[in-house]
């Protein structure tokens, strides 16, 4: 094959930067969050040293805090490019088999070359996408498993083409030139030709493997790669996962007002600044503190004074310079790290720790932590997410019996069912739990008329199917295991269970099929056989018995088949069978029922004549046959029902009614049949029976739309009946299917959808693709403010994981992608519920709290510096010594919001699952909010009010100098903010103690180190200071001052007006003493009276 | 009343109580340690703000406050002091409507006396003090002008940039440098009382650090005031800067336009209606800039000056406090909460209601 040269190396690279480049990444961050730090970053470092009446700073002092954040935000980013980076390195070093020489040699998958011949065995995942040329089967049949891409478990048929069916590429030189269209997303389609010894051959979809796939039931297939890399459809299907923002950060942004406030501030104190110069514009020549000439050189010249009009410029750009620390930037780093704290709480959570596949939550997302607290819907797939996709045979109806009884972990004899084979012992793969009633029964062929119709039952389950039995070589080497592969789970599940009640089927070819019964080989040939389609919800098969008897076995939904099943033959049973079917399908079990008829010579002669005309016809073969199936499949003598149960994982109904009660909307959107959802809605308690289902099935435009008008009138006539009777069970599901959403989504039907929707309690979404499972994310977080997650294991769910604000991924048993496009994954259902209630509830109100309290603290010291250039003549002096002004944002109160955003906790984990509307905190928005937001800038305005003034008014017309005031203002502030937030931690640890009273303790200290330097105007300030009445007095009074009105705000909103949190703090800490003195009460308190 | 049924208390949250059902392993120091806080268990304290608590609180501040407030009131009230304006009445009438002219006159004669009258005794110490109004001494122009490098080093430290327009005069180096020690405030006082004139101590005036660690030792005023434009007084120049005490005093830049600046100590006491004679020079030009000159004799308390703000301040404080003590504790007998009832949570309220 000659490879094409204008196909670039396919190397693979997920993470979007390499991680040389972190450094520059972090710089672009960093502009990227704020566009001010740049501007900054300008000012200092230029600006400042072409204007030395910038130089506000001096050089260290003003670069500390923006080197700071850059460093951190870069280590950041290299840590978080390096973990991508080697999740990278392990996909891309995977093994491939290549033709090289003439010989199939290993080659890492990222050197993989678009042209290149590859060999796969069975269950290998294909590492590019590629073109079929042969496969081990003789008539070039590969079986492949697409669950990756597409989220589909069955096998699917892919063939090579008759040219190259029996090449064998080590041996034949086969040369050809394969044109295929440009690389596209489309999974679904392919174009190609091939030119090979001198033929062109077309080539479909049915001739390409894609990336991700996995082959089975075949030995081996050999192909070409014509993609490869980052062009496999699979790639560019999960290319550029949208960056998520997260919804407090967007919030948040919108608090430019505060940018506004501090552009007020600067143009306020350049405004003055102008005016003030104006008034004295006579004097300043050679007024004593401003000497505008200056007479040192031969002419008198103006000395640093450019026009009264650059002046105030000047100031404008000084102040700005000044009040930089209102700026969020350490807000944002503090973001980041508190982020990370978060994170690595989340992950090492043992609640979240699945011990079943050992593994533990997965923050892939580093910024969007508290989002989960705010989670309004919930978008759910099925199968893997809410169930294990794995299908159990649980119950069986035989004739009018249940055989339901208890359940024995006992496999029947010797650890399940197994047959000798030429010595070795072959047994099935999967072990089944049986009933050893009915077990017992089973094996005593014959003898009695109920253990005949058990006999055929079983038979039915083993040969009424399109399972191939497929023998393994098991870990011991006298054992052989038989592994049923088929399309269809449930089909899989009941032969397991026929085997285990010993009729094992073993061999099935188009002809006949080989079952073990009971020990005993028997061979029956396959006659007919009617597939399962959607409209008559059944399947059959004719086989022939080795007394020659034919039979007809027919398997389907109970609907459908108790319409063709013959009564008069045995009422009693059918009644029977169907309240067994009732209370199977009442506890979520899938329900299928079996029936069977003996065809006569004649009947069987015409069933089989018109079968062979049916099935060679060349137009509208697929009516024909299913009319001469329903034909044949009536007057049936009913058998049984059979029971499976897709089992749930664990705990997900609990965990839904968590959700439900936590006020968060549950959606389950499912690629599965309605049937399966609606079965598993009631299994994991998302349906219950008190529900009114709106059922929309439709194929036009037209009629989806008059359904959905139909279906809002009906919903809003029950909506008003719940008002009105105060019961909220009687709410309103509904449920859709993808074909109708084809219709809807995208149209102008769509309002009419999100307003039924939205009505609804629960919504089912079935048979839908990838991209509608985005649309229908989409078509909520359109119209609505309220926070989406996703929550799904299969590639199919990828795209709705991208679309929702969270993306969750379940790391199920097959395929990452929807883990590597997620942003937390983890490995059940189930922990979802302390992933929102417990983690995205604290994560929303640490993170809440940590914005409001750094905006407090920033706009806090700025407003006491803005005050007292009030007092300098409107010329930025700061009485805080610059270092301090620099420090603040770094030492003095960087790192108790850090420790309290990451370890405070509102409330224990406990209260937090057992009272789930506790979560309503974070849905309502209540711990950020503008309200919230302007209170806090009041009490701020306060604070800095007192903490300027009291000391401005304590040393009016005293001998006090700036730098001394200075250091009283310093620790008022940073002692200020520190006992501000001390008021605000709800959970005292040790390391809380440690980081608040230890920030006052380091300021103490810097503030001494900083007068202790003679170099510097306010040496030894501190000390003089200390040794005065005055400053202690005043230090107290401010503190106590500035704290009161928050305190007294806070005291009479908790006690007027206590929002859940505080009732649920109450409850936590009063609990156990209150229900002791509601006992004691009545004993403690009667003498007393 | 049940108020103050639970104080605060230390507990475990969540230690001993595995939602889920597999058992918290069992485990000691290190490791449990670890656990505690990788589960985030760690024992903690959490208080919870009771009603009897927030009375309590407002209650001890007020009680704490009155008192500290009435104290310092007191302390405030026992200060006596003289605050003398002269810097108007110092010019002669010839020169009233141009004082600008006068001052900047080296011919005019600038000595003045004023006579103040002691309304209450005055106890030793009495600190003499000048005070300036509409002097901004924290301009951002004048408190960068100075270098302290040179204040300590003298002429060996020559990176004096920063104390530009008064760095350099006819080509030599300034010491002391900058506007700052320009602008030294030169008016000088004498005092007598009857006809014998009292003893003014004007040692020690600066603080002790700033002698010994931030001004040489060795370091003599140099080319000072030699230029064209004098700004303010001038210094001796065998006299190490060190034990120039007014510099020291002048160059400890104040915090606000109006401020105040030690000039000495009178030892003795001073007894009611005494009539102090101040002889003074009024070298000082504030005139150009709209300033004013007071000269100030006051006594000191354990608080400082005569301010009676703080103790107001404390005493309004501590008043409100118990205020809201009184309307919180009012609220509560009348409007009672029970507190952390769970049924009042907002999913439970409707129940309530209906």
């Amino acid at each position: 094959m000659t490879s094409n040269p204008q196909i670039p190396n396919p190397h693979l690279q997920n993470s979007s930067s390499q991680s040389l480049n972190f450094g520059s990444k972090g710089l672009r961050h960093g502009s990227d969050s704020e566009g001010f730090s740049m501007s900054r970053r300008d000012l200092n470092d230029d600006d400042a040293r072409l204007l030395p009446q910038l130089a506000v700073f001096g050089r260290g002092a003003s670069i500390l805090p923006l080197a700071s954040v850059l460093f951190v935000t870069a280590v950041k980013d290299a840590y978080e490019d390096w973990r991508r980076h080697k999740s990278d390195k392990i996909e891309n070093n995977r093994m491939a088999s290549v033709l090289v020489d003439h010989r199939f040699q290993h080659k890492k998958w990222k050197d993989v070359q678009v042209g290149e011949v590859v060999k796969i065995s069975a269950d290998e995942t294909i590492p590019c996408d590629i073109v079929l040329l042969s496969t081990s089967d003789p008539t070039g049949v590969a079986y492949v498993q697409t669950i990756n891409l597409d989220g589909e478990s069955n096998l699917k048929t892919r063939y090579a083409k008759q040219e190259t069916l029996s090449r064998v590429p080590e041996k034949d030189f086969i040369s050809g030139l394969i044109k295929s269209e440009k690389p596209n997303r489309n999974i679904y389609g392919f174009q190609a030709n091939m030119d090979i010894d001198g033929k062109r051959v077309s080539l479909g979809p049915s001739n390409i493997i894609l990336r991700g796939c996995v082959i089975k039931n075949t030995d081996w297939t050999v192909g070409v790669v014509v993609y490869a890399g980052r062009e496999t459809k699979a790639m560019l299907n999960n290319s550029g996962a949208p960056s998520k923002r997260s919804r407090l950060e967007t919030h948040m942004n919108q608090e430019i007002l505060l940018l506004f406030f501090f552009v007020t501030l600067c143009v306020i104190v350049s405004a003055c600044a102008g005016v003030w110069l104006r008034r004295h514009q006579d004097e300043l020549d050679i007024m004593l503190f401003y000497r505008r000439k200056d007479y040192s050189g031969g002419q008198v010249e103006n000395y640093n004074y450019y026009g009264l009009g650059m002046e105030i410029f000047f100031s404008f750009l000084m102040s700005v310079i000044v009040f930089q620390i209102m700026i969020p930037i350490s807000l944002y780093i503090s973001m980041e790290l508190v982020r990370i704290g978060q994170a690595y709480f989340m992950i090492r959570d043992d609640k979240m720790f699945d011990a079943a596949s050992n593994t533990r939550f997965q923050c892939r997302a580093l910024n969007i932590n508290e989002d989960l607290g705010q989670i309004k819907y919930v978008f759910s797939d099925k199968t893997g997410t809410l169930t294990e996709n794995k299908m159990e045979f649980q119950f069986a109806s035989i004739s009018g019996v249940d055989y339901s009884g208890e359940k024995t972990e006992f496999y029947g004899e010797q650890g399940g069912y197994s047959i000798q084979v030429n010595g070795e012992i072959w047994r099935p793969k999967m072990k089944v739990q049986v009933d050893p009633k009915l077990l017992k029964l089973s094996k005593t062929q014959n003898e009695t008329e109920s253990s005949k119709e058990i006999y055929d039952f079983f038979l039915a389950l083993a040969a009424c199917n399109t399972i191939v039995p497929i023998v393994v070589n098991a870990s011991n080497p006298n054992e052989k295991l038989i592994d049923y592969q088929g399309e269809s789970p449930d089909e899989q599940a009941l032969v397991y269970a026929a085997a285990a009640y010993g009729f094992m089927l073993i061999e099935r070819t188009s002809g006949h099929i080989v079952i073990d019964i009971q020990g005993e080989r028997q061979r029956f040939n396959v006659l007919g056989m009617h597939e399962f389609d959607s409209d008559r919800k059944r399947m059959s098969v004719i086989l022939g018995f080795p007394d020659s008897t034919v039979k007809v076995f027919v398997k389907g939904a109970d609907t459908s088949m108790f319409k063709i099943i013959d009564e008069s033959l045995n009422l009693d049973v059918v009644r029977a069978t169907e309240a067994h079917l009732h209370s199977y399908s009442s506890i979520g079990l899938r329900t299928l029922v079996v029936g069977m008829r003996a065809l006569s010579v004649s009947e069987f002669d015409t069933w089989q004549t018109a079968y062979e005309i049916a099935s060679t016809a060349l137009m509208g073969r697929a009516g024909l046959l299913r009319k001469v199936a329903i034909n044949l499949e009536n007057n049936l003598s009913l058998l049984g029902a059979s029971a499976i149960e897709d089992r749930l994982q664990k705990g997900v109904p609990e965990a839904i009614e968590s959700l439900r009660k936590a006020n968060i909307k549950v959606w389950v959107l499912t690629g599965d049949k309605q049937e399966t959802a609606i079965s598993i809605g009631y299994s994991s308690k998302l349906l219950t029976s008190k529900m009114t289902q709106i059922i929309i099935n439709n194929n036009s435009k037209m009629s989806c739309k008059k359904s959905l008008e139909d279906a809002l009138i009906t919903s809003r006539k029950l909506i008003n009946v719940t008002h009105a009777s105060e019961d909220d069970a009687s709410s309103v599901a509904l449920i859709i299917d993808g074909t109708s959403l084809v219709y809807i989504l995208d149209s102008e039907l769509e309002e009419q959808l999100f307003e039924l929707a939205s009505k609804c309690a629960v919504v089912l979404c079935c048979r839908v693709a990838p991209l509608q499972k985005a649309g229908i994310v989409a078509l909520i977080k359109k119209r609505t403010d309220d926070m989406t997650l996703a929550i799904g294991d299969g590639a199919n769910d990828v795209s709705m994981i991208q679309m929702a604000d969270v993306g969750v991924g379940i790391s199920g048993q097959e395929g990452r992608q929807a883990v590597m496009a997620s942003d937390f994954a983890m490995g059940q259902f189930r922990f979802l519920v302390p992933l929102l209630l417990v983690h995205g509830h604290w994560n929303y109100q640490r993170m809440a709290y940590m914005i409001l309290y750094n905006f407090y603290r920033n706009a806090l010291f700025v407003l006491v510096l803005f005050w007292y250039v009030l007092y300098t003549g409107f010329t930025l002096t700061t009485a805080i010594t610059e270092w301090s002004s620099v420090l603040y944002s770094v030492i003095y109160t960087a790192i108790p919001t850090i420790v309290i955003g990451i370890l405070d906790k509102d409330l224990s984990r406990k209260s937090l699952m057992t009272y789930p509307q506790l979560y309503g905190s974070g849905q309502r928005k209540e711990s950020y909010n503008a309200k919230l937001f302007w209170v806090t800038m009041v009490d701020t305005l306060w604070q800095s009010v007192v903490a300027f003034f009291i000391p401005v008014l304590a040393y009016w017309k005293s001998d006090i100098d700036s730098s001394s005031l200075g250091d009283l203002w310093t620790l008022a502030v940073v002692f200020m903010v520190n006992i501000h937030l001390a008021m605000d931690v709800i959970r005292w640890t040790w390391i809380s103690h440690s980081s608040v009273w230890g920030s006052i303790i380091a300021t103490c200290i810097c503030v001494i180190i900083i007068d202790a330097i003679p170099m510097l105007p306010g040496y030894w300030a501190i000390f003089n200071l200390a040794g005065s009445g005055l400053f202690w007095i005043s230090l107290v009074g401010v503190l106590i001052a500035s704290m009161i009105p928050q305190f007294v705000v806070k005291m009479f909103v908790q006690h007027c007006k206590p929002c859940d949190i505080q009732i649920a703090r109450e409850a936590e800490k009063f609990r156990n003493s209150m229900e002791i003195t509601r006992s004691g009460e009545i004993e403690m308190y009667l003498p007393h009276r | 009343m049940e108020l103050g049924r639970q104080l605060m208390s230390m507990d475990v949250d969540g230690g001993g109580m595995p939602v889920d059902n597999h058992p918290a392993p069992l485990l000691r120091g290190r490791s449990k340690a670890i656990h505690q806080f990788t589960q985030q268990t760690l024992p903690a304290c959490k208080p919870v703000l009771t009603p009897a608590w927030v009375i309590g609180t407002f209650f001890l501040m007020g009680v704490i406050f009155i008192p500290v407030g009435l104290i310092s009131l007191h302390a405030s009230e026992s200060v006596n002091e003289i605050v003398d304006r002269y810097d108007i009445d110092c010019v002669p009438d010839t020169f009233k409507s141009n004082k600008v002219a006068y001052i900047k006159n080296a011919s005019t004669p600038k000595s003045c006396h004023r006579y103040l009258k002691v309304d209450k005794p005055m106890k030793a110490p009495i600190y003499i003090y000048y005070q300036l109004d509409n002097f901004y001494q924290n301009h951002r122009r004048y408190v960068k002008s100075r270098s302290d490098d040179q204040l300590l080093h003298g002429l060996g430290y020559n990176k004096t940039s920063s104390c530009e327009p008064q760095a350099f005069e006819n080509g030599l180096p300034i010491v002391p440098c900058g506007l700052v020690s320009w602008s030294l405030f030169n008016d000088t006082y004498s005092f007598s009382r009857g006809t014998k004139s009292l003893e003014i101590e004007r040692k020690n005036i600066a603080w002790k650090s700033d002698r010994d660690h931030k001004f040489g030792k060795q370091v003599y005023p140099f080319n000072f005031q030699n230029g064209s434009l004098i700004g303010g007084g001038k210094l001796d120049t065998t006299i190490p800067l060190s034990d120039q005490e007014d510099l020291i005093v002048w160059m400890r830049t104040a915090a606000f336009p109006s401020f105040r600046k030690l000039y000495g100590r009178i030892e003795e006491d001073l007894e009611e209606d005494d009539i102090i004679l101040v002889h003074l020079m009024n070298n000082y030009n504030t005139y150009s800039f709209g300033g004013t000159k007071m000269l100030v004799l006051s006594t000191s308390s354990w608080l400082g000056g005569k301010n009676s703000f703080l103790g107001v301040a404390y005493i309004f404080v501590g008043s409100s406090s118990i205020l809201i003590a009184l309307i919180f504790l009012l609220l509560h007998v009348k409007n009672p909460r029970p507190y952390g009832d769970t049924m009042y949570l907002s999913g439970n309220r409707k129940d309530i209601s209906s």
